[in-house]
């Protein structure tokens, strides 16, 4: 969506709240995907993604629009979401834990076949489990540049105006984060692909 | 291995294909359609607690306390004014038992699974809700019993209020009836009266002349 129609959405929603489907409709696979190629986990990341659009939603009526795609917004309260649950031992998301949004959930046939799909297909991808263990003992803000340059294929800007660092920060913190994962990784053999 | 080397294996590193369809819709129209229930539940007891509490400083504590006495005294008046009866009725038995709908259905979600043909309820050990839920039924309950006991009580007394009328009616009936009773005496005086004034009477069921009387004596 062109930046000038996100930011006639965004004065919509503020007036009409259930236009944020529209967000959640455009923006929620992507964001998904990130959490769960960060987690690999898929009921963790649909917790952590609930959390994001719940906030996202509390808080759109105050958010200020300022030339960066709404996307932008949306992975940074993940990339957020997503370092509460590193910091604390057991993640307990605020929003969802408010308005008891998976108390009211309608049952929903898909999920349990999706679920063991995508696991599936985690385990499935050698290489990337690999890489995305290793990636999880790394510093969080080693983690969110590497995942958000090599899993989501940002460009350096784009993870610039996500992270809300200069550009030469995170060229900075990708490559030390690079350094480390690559002196991690060449100590394990990797097992052959199926 | 190179750093390049490193760099170009992440560029072109196989990642998985994620399908998220299913989380999608089932949690899109609840997102939609939330609402901080918890909170509504906490502010329907805010009066209430505060009116136990000055009972409670007042009367248990004895701590005259003037918020307590001045918040008392408008609750008091409140109750007897006209235009607004229904006030103490709204703040303590409505609102409370709302609170208590709320916050119980925000800790409970009933689904019903069709292929087992079972009901399942779960309950989500919130304790914050479960509380003010209980606290919501507990002021419901201590109104509701009091309002019962305060008219039982009224019963009883007008009970007892009539009761004594009825005793102290009965005992000057009884009095008076005890005076009334005749003597022996007093009825052979009648007698003598009734023989000497008239002709014929009708004495124990049979029409007698004058002068039978004597047998009664």
């Amino acid at each position: 969506m062109p930046l000038s129609n996100e930011k006639e959405l965004v004065k919509r929603i503020k007036k009409d709240p259930q236009a944020f489907a529209l967000i959640y409709d455009e923006h929620y696979h992507s964001i998904f995907s990130y959490v769960f190629r960060r987690l690999g986990n898929y009921d963790l990341a649909k917790d952590v993604t609930a959390e994001t659009f719940l906030k996202a939603y509390q808080k759109i009526g105050v958010f200020q629009w300022r030339n960066i795609p709404i996307s932008a917004w949306l992975f940074r309260i993940a990339t957020n979401e997503i370092n509460l649950y590193f910091r604390h031992s057991k993640y307990s998301p605020e929003c969802l834990d408010d308005t008891n949004l998976y108390l009211h959930l309608p049952y929903e046939e898909g999920i349990e076949t999706e679920k063991a799909a995508l696991e599936k297909t985690l385990q499935e991808n050698n290489e990337f489990l690999m890489i995305q263990k290793q990636l999880l003992e790394l510093d969080t803000k080693y983690q969110e540049v590497i995942a958000l340059r090599f899993f989501e294929e940002k460009s350096i800007k784009e993870i610039s105006g996500i992270l809300n660092k200069k550009e030469g920060t995170i060229k900075s913190l990708i490559s030390r984060g690079l350094e480390k994962l690559r002196a991690v990784v060449e100590k394990i053999p990797l097992s052959p692909s199926p | 291995m190179e750093e390049k080397d490193f760099i170009s294996k992440m560029e072109k590193l196989k990642k998985p294909e994620i399908s998220s369809d299913a989380a999608q819709r089932q949690i899109k129209l609840t997102l939609l359609n939330t609402k901080k229930s918890a909170v509504w539940g906490t502010w329907f007891l805010v009066v209430p607690i505060f009116f136990f509490i000055c009972v409670t400083i007042k009367y248990l504590f004895r701590w005259n306390w003037g918020v307590a006495g001045n918040f008392l005294d408008w609750m008091a008046n409140l109750d007897k004014s006209t235009v607004f009866p229904f006030i103490s009725i709204l703040l303590f038995i409505i609102l409370p038992g709302i609170g208590a709908i709320v916050n119980l259905l925000a800790v409970m979600h009933f689904a019903y699974d069709k292929l087992t043909s079972e009901l399942i309820v779960t309950i989500k050990l919130k304790w914050l809700n479960i509380i003010l839920a209980i606290i919501s039924i507990g002021i419901v309950g201590i109104i509701f019993l009091y309002v019962l006991t305060e008219n039982a009580m009224e019963k009883g007394i007008k009970k007892y209020d009539t009761e004594k009328n009825y005793d102290k009616i009965y005992r000057n009936q009884s009095m008076k009836l005890h005076k009334s009773i005749p003597t022996d005496e007093d009825i052979i005086h009648l007698l003598i009266f009734i023989k000497s004034s008239t002709p014929l009477i009708k004495v124990n069921g049979c029409m007698g002349l004058p002068g039978t009387y004597k047998s009664i004596l």
